[in-house]
Order: C-alpha cells, then sequence, then structure tokens
C-alpha cells in the first residue's frame, strides 16, 4: 500500500513576499559595481571602440569623417615604417626583457640570502628608479650619455678608452634606452622574484641537497620551477610595459628611426601629422600583437606549471 | 516559481545600457549653428563679459599675458579674463579636439602649422571683417603671414603675431668670428659663411673635432625647402599637389647640407650634442635655429652674439626663404554666437596686439613679430631685443614663402633629411622617402578636404 504523505503546516516552505529583485542587493554594493562599469566602460569600452571606428576613417577632429573600409589596414601592410617600428619594438622588448628579468634573478638570489632587514633596505635603493618621475630618470640618463662631458665618456677616457656617440647613433640609441629602462624596473622585478623565492619551501631545498643535488641543480630542478608563476607574471608584464613604452622614445630621440617604436609611431601619426585614422589601425594591429603575444607566453608557461 | 534574483548578465546590461545612454547625451553636439551670427558692428562702450585665454606656458607669453591682462582690467574692469597656460605639446595635443568638442578657449594661440591639415574654416571664427578686411589685415601684418595657412579665397582666421624665424637666421658668436678673421658683415651668400667657417672650425693633430663652427641640428625641417627654392626648384607642387623632393635641386640641397658636414666638417654630429649648452661652453660657433634663439642664448649667457638672417645658396637664382610656423591668435567659432564674449576677445587681442604691447614683448623675445608698423616706431630700437628683431625679421618676410601644402607637420621629411646626413641612408633614398610619406600624408588630408 501506498502510503501518502499529506501536506502538514510544518512541511511546507515559509511564504516569503514577493519582494523587487532590486532590493535584494546591497544599494552600496551595487553602486560600487556601477561606478566602476562606468569607468571602466568610459575609460576602456568607449576608447577602445573609438579606435577601433576611427581605423576604418579618415578624420582629422574637425571635418567630417571619410569612410576608408579597411584601406588603413591594407596600407599598414606594405608600410615600411611601420614594420620597422615593430622590429625596433621586438628588439627592445626581448633584449630589455631578458636582461632586466636575468639580472633581476641574479639580485633577487642574492638578496635571498640575506636577512629580512637587508633584504627590505636594498630592496628599497633599488626600487628608488620606479619612484622616481620617468622625465627624471630620462634627463639624467642623457646627461650620463651625452657625447661632450657626459659622464659615460668621461669613465671611457679616464680608462684610456674611445669616446661613443650612445644616443647620437643610429646602432647605439636603442640598446642606450633599454639599459636606462632596465635601471628603472629592476628593483621592482626584483621584488616580485624575491617574494617568489622566499616562498620555495626549505624542506624541499633541504631535501635535495641530502640528495647531494649541487646549488646550480637546487636552483634549476627546485627554485625555478617553484618560481615559474611569478616569472610568468614578470614577462607577461614586461611583455605589455616595453611594447607600450612611450616616454623614453619620446623624451630621449635617436637620430631617423633609430628609436622609433610602434608606440611613438602611434602618437606620430595620430599627433604630429593628424592621420588619426591610420594611427589608430596601427594601434590595433599593436594591440592585436600585444595580446597575441601575451597568450602565446601565458599558454606556454601554464604548460611549464604542471610539476 | 519565479526568479527573482537579478542574474550578473542582467545587472551588467541594465548598468551598461544607463551608462551607455549618459555617456552618448553628454557626447551629444551643442545646439546651435556655428557657422553663421551676427557680428556687433560697434563695440558697447563698456563691456561686460568673462573670456578664457588658452596660450603656450612659456615664460615670456606669460609676461606679455600678465601685462596685458593687467593693462585690460584697468580698460574694461566689467571684463574678466582667465588666461590658461597649457604646455607647447599639450595645447598641440588637445586644440582641435577641444574645438571639436566645443569646450576650447574664447582666445586660442596656436601656430599655424597646426591647421593647415585640415579646414581651417572650421576651427577658427573668421576674422576678416572684425579686423577691417583683407587688404587692412595684409596692411597691418607681413603680407606672408596668411600664406601660411590654405583659406578660402580673401579670408583670414588669425591674428598673426610671433615668429620664431627657423631656419632662416643664423645666430653667432661674434667674439669666435672676430678672433678668427670672420666677418659676419661681409656674408653675401653661404659659400663666404662657409669659408669663414672654416676660420673658427678646430680639428686637433689626431683629426678629433674641438671646436665646431655651425651645425645643422634644429634646421633638417624647412633648410632644405629653402635651399630648393634659392635653386630654381620647388619641393611641393600646388597645382597638382604633388611633393618633388626627388629632384636634381632637392638632391643638390641635401647634398649641400652633406658637404657642410662631411666635406668642410663644420661640426660633427657627435661632437656638438646640445647645441645650447655647446653655444654656452665656447665650443660651437653659430647654430640656425632661428632669431628667437638670439634672446634665450643671451638671457642665460654671457655670450656676444648676432644674429643674421640666412643668405643665400652660393647659386641661387631666387632669394627665397622658409620660415616655420607663426604664433597666431585665434578667436572660437562659439563667440559668434555670444556678441558680448566676441567684443571682449577682440578688445583683448586688440591690447595683445597693441603696439605697446608687442613693444613689451621685444623685452625678453628676440623672434620676429608680425606688425611692420611696430618695426617701425622708435620705440622698438629702445626695447632690449628690438633691434635684432628688426633686423630679421625685415630681412626674412619680404622673401618669405611657404609651401602651400596640407601636411601639418613636416616631421617625416626632417627625420629622412637626419638619415641621409648621418649616413644612415643615401640622399637618393631619402628623397625618395619624403616623396613617399609627405605624399602619402598630402593625399589622406585632400581626401577630407574634398570630401
Amino acid at each position: 500500500m501506498a502510503v501518502t504523505a499529506g501536506s502538514s503546516p510544518t512541511d511546507a516552505a515559509p511564504v516569503r513576499p514577493q519582494r523587487s529583485w532590486l532590493s535584494q542587493y546591497s544599494w552600496l554594493g551595487m553602486g560600487f559595481a556601477f561606478t566602476l562599469s562606468v569607468f571602466y566602460l568610459v575609460m576602456f569600452v568607449v576608447p577602445f571602440g573609438t579606435a577601433i571606428w576611427l581605423s576604418f576613417h579618415n578624420w582629422d577632429y574637425i571635418q567630417r569623417p571619410v569612410f576608408v573600409n579597411t584601406r588603413n589596414f591594407a596600407k599598414l601592410l606594405g608600410d615600411a615604417g611601420f614594420w620597422d617600428a615593430l622590429w625596433t619594438t621586438v628588439q627592445f622588448s626581448v633584449v630589455e626583457i631578458f636582461v632586466a628579468l636575468s639580472l633581476a634573478l641574479l639580485l633577487a638570489l642574492a638578496l635571498s640570502h640575506l636577512r629580512p632587514v637587508y633584504q627590505y633596505t636594498l630592496l628599497a635603493i633599488y626600487n628608488l628608479p620606479v619612484i622616481m618621475p620617468g622625465v627624471v630618470s630620462v634627463l639624467l640618463w642623457k646627461w650620463l650619455y651625452r657625447t661632450n662631458g657626459g659622464a659615460f665618456n668621461a669613465v671611457l677616457a679616464s680608462l684610456g678608452l674611445p669616446e661613443q656617440p650612445f644616443s647620437r647613433s643610429p646602432d647605439q640609441a636603442l640598446w642606450c634606452i633599454t639599459l636606462m629602462v632596465v635601471w628603472i624596473f629592476l628593483g621592482n622585478s626584483s621584488i616580485v622574484l624575491l617574494a617568489a623565492i622566499n616562498e620555495v619551501p626549505d624542506s624541499l631545498l633541504e631535501a635535495a641537497q641530502l640528495d647531494g643535488a649541487s646549488a646550480w641543480k637546487r636552483f634549476t630542478a627546485v627554485t625555478l620551477p617553484l618560481i615559474q608563476p611569478a616569472m610568468a607574471y614578470q614577462v607577461v608584464t614586461s611583455i605589455i610595459g616595453t611594447m607600450q613604452m612611450f616616454e623614453p622614445f619620446q623624451l630621449m630621440p635617436g637620430p631617423g628611426h633609430s628609436t622609433r617604436t610602434l608606440s611613438l609611431y602611434t602618437y606620430q601619426l595620430g599627433f604630429e601629422v593628424l592621420n588619426l585614422g591610420y594611427g589608430a589601425a596601427v594601434s590595433i594591429a599593436m594591440f592585436v600583437i600585444l595580446l597575441s603575444a601575451t597568450l602565446f607566453e601565458l599558454q606556454r608557461r601554464r604548460r611549464s606549471w604542471d610539476y | 516559481m519565479q526568479n527573482t534574483r537579478m542574474s550578473r548578465r542582467n545587472f551588467l546590461q541594465i548598468s551598461s545600457a544607463a551608462t551607455a545612454g549618459a555617456v552618448l547625451a553628454a557626447c551629444a553636439p551643442v545646439g546651435g549653428d556655428m557657422a553663421g551670427g551676427d557680428m556687433a558692428e560697434d563695440m558697447p562702450d563698456q563691456l561686460e563679459a568673462e573670456i578664457t585665454v588658452w596660450h603656450q606656458d612659456w615664460d615670456g607669453m606669460n609676461r606679455i599675458l600678465a601685462w596685458a591682462t593687467e593693462a585690460f582690467a584697468e580698460e574694461e574692469p566689467g571684463v574678466t579674463v582667465n588666461t590658461q597656460p597649457i604646455g607647447y605639446g599639450d595645447l598641440l595635443a588637445k586644440l582641435l579636439p577641444s574645438i571639436a568638442a566645443g569646450n576650447e578657449g574664447d582666445i586660442n594661440y596656436h601656430y599655424t602649422d597646426w591647421v593647415v591639415a585640415t579646414d581651417v574654416s572650421q576651427v577658427f571664427l573668421e576674422i576678416t571683417d572684425l579686423a577691417g578686411g583683407r587688404n587692412a589685415l595684409e596692411e597691418r601684418f607681413f603680407p606672408a603671414a596668411f600664406t601660411a595657412v590654405n583659406a578660402p579665397e580673401g579670408k583670414a582666421y588669425y591674428y598673426p603675431y610671433i615668429s620664431g624665424l627657423s631656419d632662416c637666421v643664423l645666430v653667432l658668436n661674434t667674439d669666435h668670428f672676430s678672433e678668427a678673421g670672420g666677418d659676419w658683415t661681409q656674408w653675401s651668400d653661404l659659400g663666404v659663411v662657409i669659408d669663414d667657417c672654416l676660420k673658427v672650425r678646430q680639428i686637433d693633430d689626431d683629426g678629433n673635432m674641438t671646436h665646431a663652427a655651425w651645425t645643422l641640428t634644429g634646421m633638417l625641417g624647412l633648410f632644405p625647402q629653402t635651399l630648393m627654392y634659392q635653386l630654381g626648384g620647388a619641393p611641393y607642387d600646388v597645382e597638382t599637389a604633388t611633393f618633388t623632393y626627388n629632384s636634381e635641386e632637392g638632391i643638390a640641397a641635401l647634398q649641400f647640407m652633406h658637404d657642410i658636414i662631411y666635406e668642410h666638417r663644420l661640426f660633427d654630429w657627435d661632437f656638438v650634442d646640445n647645441v645650447w649648452q655647446d653655444m654656452a661652453n665656447g665650443i660651437l660657433s653659430m647654430e640656425g635655429m632661428g632669431s628667437w634663439t638670439y634672446s634665450v642664448l643671451a638671457n642665460q649667457f654671457p655670450l656676444n652674439l648676432e644674429a643674421v638672417p640666412m643668405p643665400s645658396h652660393p647659386d641661387a637664382v631666387d632669394r627665397i626663404l622658409c620660415p616655420s610656423h607663426i604664433g597666431s591668435w585665434a578667436l572660437s567659432r562659439r563667440l559668434s554666437d555670444d556678441v558680448a564674449k566676441l567684443d571682449a576677445s577682440i578688445a583683448f587681442i586688440d591690447m595683445i596686439m597693441s603696439t605697446e604691447g608687442q613693444l613689451q614683448a621685444m623685452e625678453f623675445y628676440s623672434g620676429s613679430l608680425m606688425s611692420p608698423a611696430v618695426y617701425a616706431d622708435p620705440r622698438i630700437e629702445e626695447t632690449t631685443y628690438g633691434a635684432v628683431s628688426k633686423k630679421c625679421a625685415l630681412g626674412v618676410w619680404p622673401h618669405a614663402r611657404y609651401a602651400g601644402h596640407h601636411v601639418a607637420n613636416p616631421a617625416p621629411a626632417w627625420r629622412e633629411a637626419e638619415r641621409a646626413l648621418t649616413g644612415e641612408i643615401s640622399i637618393q633614398e631619402a628623397v625618395e622617402n619624403i616623396d613617399i610619406e609627405m605624399q602619402g600624408l598630402e593625399d589622406t588630408a585632400l581626401e577630407r578636404l574634398n570630401a
């Protein structure tokens, strides 16, 4: 026999009064979310959308925009200036990231053997260039690189070595800027890597040591794999940072196009010669390249985290 | 049961729609016809308005504006003048977008090359009638000033004010040339200049330069253009709207500059690093960045200087000089709908452009004024830089020529010239590249203008 349980007042779920969907949320939370949405919309979505729209037009702010379809992108493919700027950007980005990350890693490893108080003190000193205004850093380095009365050439002369043209030379100007950028961000990268190194469990390193692993083996087999997420973060932020870097190239330009990167080229097209549509197309291309490089690096690093 | 919870997606949809509406509403164009409007024939006795002046943030300009604002307050106590100093780069970057948005100053300082790539009649208020007609303007200012921008026939949109005469004036250290036996008063052409520079330039036994005579740094933009015109060529054909740097004259112009560096070796790129510092330190004797540099150098360093209008190429067939942009004052097109502000703005510009006002500028500025009448005033000789400015202005403006193209900034041309003159590429490659770059920009501008 089937037993049918009858409903009883105690079984029934309490009937809640119908409330408007809006009243179920915290007004404060919604306020924050709304504000951020507006901020994001105004500061990113609208400008980005405008850049995409602009890349299909010929416009100078004043006159009626002329729709040019994909002409700006087609022009880009055959523009020696674009490819030249891209090559300069890639050279700068690859060398800066490789040198800066290597030095930061060495610095972080050296600091990791010190007591925390010394670590913090030294890191604070190394990080000073980051808090110095970028313009001041560039002006300082311009003076160091001066061909007449510059500090570097004074040192070279005192050592009996030939003086160098530095940023006056098309061959040296880009590397002069690269060195300056490495100097600026070295402390910052070291902080991130030192934090990651300090998180590596001592037990693992001790176990490896007991198994007879050398210092180099402990570094490559234990420390390096465990700091991969921090390395990936550094590489990705460095790719983005170096590709978008503008101030040093604008303030300390080398001769001709020797230091014209994509970000500077975009600025010159948009604000110097008022070719806004083509400038926007270059910036969109730059965005796609940047996104691809970032995704590629993240994907590559993600695979290597599976240890 | 009906789900009354709002999903994140719903919330974002609603908030996005609301913000998009708000943004679109804020971006909507302000109503009103900017093109029309009645102008007041006569100004009222007592003006009452509040006007905003956007001007370049530069010590000299700030001093001029401070003087003008104070003098104007006494003359027109009913007008409040808000001056906004803005750095050159910022002013360049924001002026046109602000005009498009309708929130620029009532009076706007700008340089003429900022508006050559667009339709100036849509940028500033036409001032032809306000200033008494085209003929009156051409009598009041050097006529060449109105050829700096392609404007509809017979119409004017700006009050020409000052020009640094970049690339058209040589500023030299007289002590250096005197000691070396040079005489700048006898510089009939650039060949003679080079001969005197060779007396000044010094190279040690190892072949290293120890004293540079004349640097081309800072004059790669318009000097090649000047030389081309003087040799009988033209970098730009107004009729066909084409650039032809790749011509006999274009190559000869760059070759002449190349010879200054590599044949005569009047300077080395590696030796001259910072023109100001090198002039101050006495290791460089002359530069050609314009007469404006005379006062900058004289104000800061104890140097005996002279400024000389650029002599012509030894083989010149015509005396033509290509000065750079002109610093000018212009009125917002909004003012056509606000007679009170318009009257106040014109009165304020008149104050700045008065002889008294322009003589003030000569106390600290050695560039050119654009008003010949001020140079005819004997008081000009009593000012600090009036005599220098007068000599340079009268030596340049009667021979001045603007190419008439629509490229906002010839930077692509001078970068290619720089590449040729530093040996990175050949002169032939440089002139070909210049033509390609400039023609591309010209065609793009004309596409907008003809749309």
